[in-house]
This record gives structure tokens, sequence and C-alpha cells, in this order.
């Protein structure tokens, strides 16, 4: 019953390291070599290490469609990135004595929500979460109208931090309507390009990209075309197959911004600290490796999820969260979020965990039981029904065996848990039954 | 990794072969053997922690006095670790607030002394943690309980006192009804605390020298009274007099849920100035009695608590007993508290009264009352109150020499 096997599908947690990351990063331990000394030292295993830190650059140059790997400061992972971007703008411009406004939406990442709440209250600034609907879709127009209200003020400067795709849901908002519209009624009128500003038009509205989930598994080319318009981006390179622990916030020259961590020269003073040579390469060989299989990657995440679509849906009572009436799955290929009827609270999760099958839902607290996802309750489930929910997400090594049997262990969890629930009725009675308890009222 | 204790493999002869169990892991030690024990007889054991309260808010403001709870979870975990067992965290915080907590706080403003861990066996562990054991397959959900379940042919399920006496704890398992026992394990029945502990070390678990729990788990320091206080609105906190039996008014109180029957601690400080002095016995003055309705606390001599019967309400059997006659029973009316020979008369809507063989001190309303014939635990109610019983109405036995009545 309790089984030793293990199929991971929580592949937005952390996706596996790909084989080609495995191997080289297996070879740079092995061999300790350069990728293992500091990439500042100058001696020769030191610039061996810097060698790490240069082919990542590039290889982000590549994937994002950039031409200076300057422009990405190398950290620990999207977090950091995110709280670097948003604290770093609020230091800078409001040391030029602006008045500022945050915006994101109720589906953010905790990283763009909490510290939207901390600079709040921190720091006074004001912020704003704009709603989604049961669909996890945005609501465009409040966010273009909210936008717009607040720069009527000159003084006012807004910074917007929207995700490209959703962790939990895989909803990914549609960045080719968005962003343009925001460019068009709120760029500055004689702007020649998106990176070289007159200084008589000053840029009062920026835009923070949460690219944590995006990275591979969204097109290139819509990336690309959503980099155009952004000027802050933040990347994780352990959602995509590289190691956790290295990530990157991309900056376009010339952007509000302020170091916050201090105590060394590294990343041009950006960011103190020594540099994660090691997760530089892994970061490097999962860049590179997206570069090139990219979209044969998509093309079997794709397949595979829709099989677990298909399998997933001859539940009866199953609700795929973040599809819209229209069926139209979500824009992250390798996630489904679903929630069956009857199967309360964590059962189905728990149940599935026993059978070997690592899901997720919602986050964890400090103490590690499930809280309902925030996602989700602002998409309008209650919170038993988000509790409930059961988010499966392949990855690149993922199969079509395990996502048969993921289907078939679902259904007969579905089918355990419904019958347990149908005997505790029979031997509890219905609410809260029992024979001497209850509180005298 | 392999661990000292796993010397039998798991093989078909072992009695809990192909059978899974939940056990509810609370941090301690008993929990803990209980759990090794299950391993080690062979069941397929998955450990869980019940989360009763959201302990990211102490963390927070970092004032709670409860972190100690949430270093629980952590050491149960370990445990689960050392074990090598599936482990979750389940947060419960709802349905304990729900059942426990608002029960807890409820009891007290009306004047009476809840018993939070009976309801929290009965409604939490054995109904709550019970269904979402099922929900996961599980046969069997087990605790780190002194007591003990067997099935008794003619008889049902049955539970019974564990062996270490001095630890036994089916006073807060009397609410079982027949379905929760009959999917329920106590390991530890048959053990002795001081073994209980010694096995934790063979096992080599971290907790085999934690202190045993005394307080009530979710108030803190168990200052109760500032916990009833934080959770209530001041229109139900009901203030008014003193008085003793006589309705002297002796002094002021904010609140009957601050006293509890026998209580002498905290009473003085209470009264009018001027009456310390000229009011006869005043330092050996007890709370007899709570007038909720009225607001009244009514104190006098420790020799007014005796009691000679009671009233209880809500009975639950275990085993339902033969109630024709007046048959005897011994009778708990606490958990710290000796049993006493007395004569049971059931009587309409579930209700029981109770004429004692000798008298009992400070019969509260609102903690159990748990009957046993011998060993055997056969179920338990609520305590209404204390009773009147005229002495020719008193049962003429004592404890020693009784035949009790078989079932």
């Amino acid at each position: 019953m309790i089984t030793q096997r293990e199929i991971y599908l929580d592949c937005n947690a952390t996706h596996p390291l790909l084989p080609r990351v495995r191997e080289g990063l297996a070879e740079a331990l092995l061999k300790c070599e350069g990728a293992l000394a500091n990439p500042s030292s100058v001696h020769r295993r030191g610039q061996q290490a810097k060698k790490s830190v240069a082919r990542l650059r590039s290889a982000l140059c590549s994937l994002l469609g950039r031409g200076d790997g300057e422009e990405f400061i190398l950290l620990s992972g999207a977090t950091e990135a995110i709280n670097l971007a948003m604290r770093g703008f609020v230091e800078e411009r409001r040391a030029l004595g602006r008045t500022l406004h945050l915006i994101g939406s109720t589906v953010e990442h905790a990283a763009i929500r909490d510290t939207l709440a901390c600079l709040g209250e921190r720091e006074g600034v004001k912020g704003t979460l704009i709603p989604v609907n049961s669909f996890g879709q945005l609501d465009y127009q409040l966010l273009l109208s909210n936008v717009g209200e607040s720069l009527k003020d000159p003084n006012v400067d807004v910074l917007l931090g929207l995700q490209l795709a959703n962790n939990e849901t895989g909803v990914a908002f549609d960045m080719d309507y968005l962003l343009p519209e925001l460019s068009k009624r709120f760029a500055p009128p004689a702007q020649v390009g998106h990176g070289h500003k007159k200084i008589d038009q000053p840029q009062r509205l920026w835009i923070l990209l949460d690219a944590a989930q995006a990275l591979g598994k969204m097109d290139d080319e819509y990336m690309r075309r959503a980099m155009h318009f952004a000027d802050y981006a933040a990347f994780s390179a352990h959602k995509f197959g590289g190691p956790a622990g290295i990530g990157t916030l991309w900056l376009r020259p010339g952007v509000p911004f302020r170091a916050q961590m201090t105590g060394g020269v590294q990343e041009r003073r950006r960011r103190a600290g020594t540099l994660n040579a090691l997760g530089c390469l892994g970061f490097a060989l999962a860049a590179e490796d997206w570069l090139e299989n990219g979209e044969i990657y998509r093309a079997r995440l794709r397949s595979l999820r829709a099989r677990l679509v298909k399998g997933i849906q001859e539940i009866p009572g199953v609700l795929l969260h973040g599809v819209g009436p229209d069926g139209k799955l979500p824009g992250l290929c390798n996630t489904i979020n679903f929630r069956v009827d009857g199967c309360v609270e964590e059962s189905l999760l728990l149940a599935l965990d026993l059978d070997g099958f690592c899901c997720s839902s919602g986050s964890a607290c400090n103490s590690g039981s499930l809280r309902p996802s925030a996602v989700l309750t602002a998409m309008g489930c209650s919170k038993e029904q988000a509790l409930s929910a059961v988010r499966s997400c392949v990855g690149v090594e993922s199969n079509e065996e395990e996502v048969d049997a993921f289907i078939a262990s679902t259904k007969a969890k579905v089918a355990q848990i419904r019958a347990a629930r149908a005997q505790a009725a029979q031997l509890f009675g219905v609410g809260t039954g029992g024979g001497a308890q209850g509180a005298a009222s | 990794m392999s661990n000292p204790y796993q010397t039998a493999a798991p093989g078909k002869n072992l009695p809990g072969a192909g059978k899974k169990v939940v056990v509810a892991m609370s941090g301690g030690v008993d929990s803990a053997v209980a759990a090794a024990l299950l391993k080690e007889q062979g069941y397929e054991v998955v450990g869980i922690t019940l989360q009763t309260t959201d302990y990211s808010k102490y963390l927070k403001d970092d004032s709670g006095g409860s972190c100690c709870s949430a270093k629980d979870i952590e050491d149960a975990r370990r445990v689960a670790e050392k074990l090598d067992i599936p482990f979750y965290v389940l947060d419960t915080e709802d349905a304990f607030d729900d059942l426990v907590v608002n029960y807890f706080v409820n009891e007290y403003v009306q004047g009476r002394t809840p018993n939070p861990c009976v309801m929290c066996n009965t409604k939490v562990k054995f109904e709550h943690l019970h269904k979402k054991a099922m929900d996961m397959g599980a046969d069997f959900v087990a605790t780190g309980h002194y007591a003990k379940v067997s099935h008794e042919p003619g008889m049902g399920y049955a539970l019974w006192k564990g062996d270490d006496e001095g630890k036994d704890q089916t006073y807060f398992l009397f609410g079982l009804t027949q379905a929760k026992l009959s999917r329920a394990l106590f390991p530890l029945g048959g053990f002795k605390k001081d073994d209980v502990r010694k096995m934790a070390d063979k096992f080599g678990l971290t907790v085999a020298q934690k202190p045993d729990s005394q307080e009530i788990c979710f108030v803190a320091n168990n200052k109760y009274a500032q916990f009833v206080e934080d959770r209530t609105a001041p229109t139900q906190r009901k203030n008014g007099f003193i008085v003793d039996i006589e309705k002297n008014v002796l002094g002021e109180h904010d609140g009957v849920f601050r006293f509890t029957i026998g209580q002498r601690k905290g009473l003085i400080e209470h009264f009018y100035k001027h009456i310390q002095s000229s009011y006869k016995g005043i330092e050996n003055l007890r709370v007899l009695r709570l007038d909720p309705m009225k607001g009244t606390v009514i104190v006098g001599p420790e020799e007014n608590l005796l009691a000679w019967g009671l009233h209880a309400s809500r009975a639950n059997w275990i085993v339902p007993p033969d109630l024709r006659q007046g048959r005897l029973v011994q009778a708990k009316i606490r958990y710290r508290s000796e049993s006493v020979w007395a004569e049971l008369h059931a009587l309409p809507d579930n209700r029981i009264e109770l004429r004692f063989a000798e008298p009992v001190r400070a019969v509260t309303p609102g903690q159990a009352v748990v009957l046993y014939d011998g060993n055997l635990c056969l179920g338990g109610a609520w305590i209404e109150g204390p009773l009147r019983i005229a002495p020719e109405d008193r049962p003429r036995v004592r404890a020693e020499g009784v035949t009790v009545l078989k079932i």
C-alpha cells in the first residue's frame, strides 16, 4: 500500500536537473575544476570559474534575445531578483522625491505580493493587487484604468509587477495584448526606442516580469516579445532543469536601481557576495539545452499534458482550475490543477503521495501543514476547495507511463476516498455525530 | 540506513502484516513509541501530527509562548524520519477551534469546568482524524494512550484500563463509540510508562526523556482565564457578587469563568477589605457553586463540597450496561481522582444519577464522570451537578468485598 515507487509530477516546484546539467555538474564536481573556485580570484582556477559565469551570461543573452550579458545580475533566484528589483526601484525613485505606486495581481507569487505588502507596511508605499476572474485571468481594463489613474498625478511613478505564467494553475496573462497596450497608452510619446528615453519625457511606468515559471516552458519568441516591453525580469534556474540557488535579475539599462546587498564589488556592485560558479555552470547548461531543444521539450510537455487532461477529465466530478469557458488549457504547457468533488481537504494529495506520486497543492506553512492556495482563493475557491486542489506538472523527462499511472492512481484514490467518506457517514453519522460529545449550549 | 529495532523483517506472520495504520503523533514519547511498536509489528505506519494552532502567527510577532508546540511538530517529524515512515502535518485549526476551543470557552462562560482533552479525543482524534485516515486507506487509527481495546464475543469492542494504573487514560476515551473503537489501536496499553521510555531509548528516539505534557495544549502557560477573556465579548463575561451560603455578600468578581468548584486560591483578593478581618474562617472558604445566570459565585467551608451523588447527562455507553436496577459501578469524577463505588440509575433523555457509597469532594459541572467495572470502561457522562441523597437512599456498600454484577 505504501509504495516504494516515486513518480515526480511537481516540476513547477523544482524541475529535476536536465540530463545534460546532471552530467555537467557531476563532471565538474568530480574533477574539482574551475566551477568550484571563486570567479573573482585572479589565478587560473578563478579564471576557469569566471568562464562558467561568462558562459551563463552568453546563454541567457541568446535565450532571451539580449545583446549584453552584463544586463543580468546573477543571484540566488527569482525571489531575490524580485525583492531586489522592487526594493531597488522604491529606494531610487523615493530619493528623487517621487510618490510611488506598486501594482500587481492577486495571483502573483508571494515574492511580489509579500514584498509589495512589506514595502507598504515599512515604507508606506501604496500597493494595489488587481483581481482575477474565476479562471485566473486578469481584469485587463481594471489594470489599465488603475495605472492610468495613478499616472494622472504627475508626481507618481508606477511599478507594475506581473508574472508571465502562474506556478500553481499555469494560467498565463495575455502579454501580447497587455504590454503593447500599456506602452501605447503610457509610454512617453517621443520615445525613440524603449531603452533610449529623452530627458524631457521621463518614464513614469516600469514593468517587472516574474518569468520564473515561464522560462523555457513558454515559447522563446513570446518571451522575447515580453522582454521587449519589460524593464526588469526575474528568473530561477531550478524551474527549468538547472540547479536551485541560482537565478538572475535582468535590468534594462538605465532603469531605477539601488543595490540592496553590500559587501563586495561583485556584479558591478549591484549584488555583493561570491558568485555561485557551480550554479552558474548548471544554469548555463540548462539554458543551452533549452535553446537547442526547447521546441522539442515544449512539444513533449504539451503532449503529456494533453494526455493528463484527457485522463483526469474522465473522473466524474472533476474540475480543472484555470480552464476558461472556451476549454482552452492554461498557457504554461506542463501544468494542470484540479479538484474532485467529494475529495475533501488534502485527502487526495496525501493518498497520491502514499501511492508514490509527488504532486502539490497550495503552499506549506512553517510547520509543514498545507494551507489553502492564495492563488485559488483569489480565483474564488473556498478554503476547502482550495485545500483539495492537486497540481500536477510534468517535466522534460516525464513519460506516458508515468502519466497513465498517475491517472489510474487518481481514479483509484478518488474512489477510495468517496467510499471512505460514505463509510464514515455510516460509522459516525452525518455531521459531527457521536454519543456523549458535543458542547452543551 | 538500518535501524537497530528493525530486527524482525516484516513477515506474513506479524499481526500487522498488510494493514495500514495512521498514528496520531503529538511529538511526545508515548505516540512515538506507539508508532515504533506498530512498525515492529509489521503495520504500514503513517504518522500524522494535527496542527491545532497557527504557529506562524506567533512567529510573526515573536511574543507567543506556544512555540514549544511548533517544536513538538518538529520532534514528531524527527521520530518519523528515524522510523522511516511517511509523515504529514495536517492543519486542523478550524476543526479544533470549532470542536474543542469554542466548547472550552463556552463551558467556562456558562459556569462549568470543561474537559477539552475528552472532547479532542472524541471529536478530533477519533473522528476528524479518523475520517482522514480512512481517506488514506488506513485500517486503523492509533494513539499513545495508556488504554486497551479488545473485541469480546457477545459484547463487541471493549475499552480496558491500561496496565500502568498511574497512567491509565481511559477517562479521556469514554466518548468513543463501537465504530470508533473498532478501528482504534492503543499499542501502549500493556506497558508501564518507565518501560515506554526505555523502549524509546532502545528505538533511538530523541524524545525518550521528554517530559510529559501537563497543561492544556492550546492555552499558553495555563492562563486559561486570560484565554477565555480574549475569546469572548464583554457581555458574555458576567460579573457579579461572591456570596456565602447564607447569601452574605463577601466581595465582587469580574467573571464566573475565572472560578472552578473547590477552588480556594485567588479567592480572597476579590473580597471587600472590611470583611476580610471580621469573617470567620475566611481563609478556608472554597468555591462551592457557580450561578452563571446571576453571575454569582457561592463560597463556603470545605465540608460543603462533599456530595453523595450527582446527575450527569449525554451519557455514552461503550458497553451498554444493564440499567434496570441500581447496579454498582466504580465512578471517576475527574481524571486525577480515585474511583468510588456508586449505584447507577438511568434517567430519561440519556441522563444518569449516581449515588456514592462514600461522599466525594467537588463534583464539578462540565467534567466527565467515567464508569468502570473493574478494568472495563463502561462509558461515561457529563456532570450536571452534585445531588443531595438522603442517608436512607445511600448505597450500603464499601469498596472492599463488593460483588459487582456481571454484564
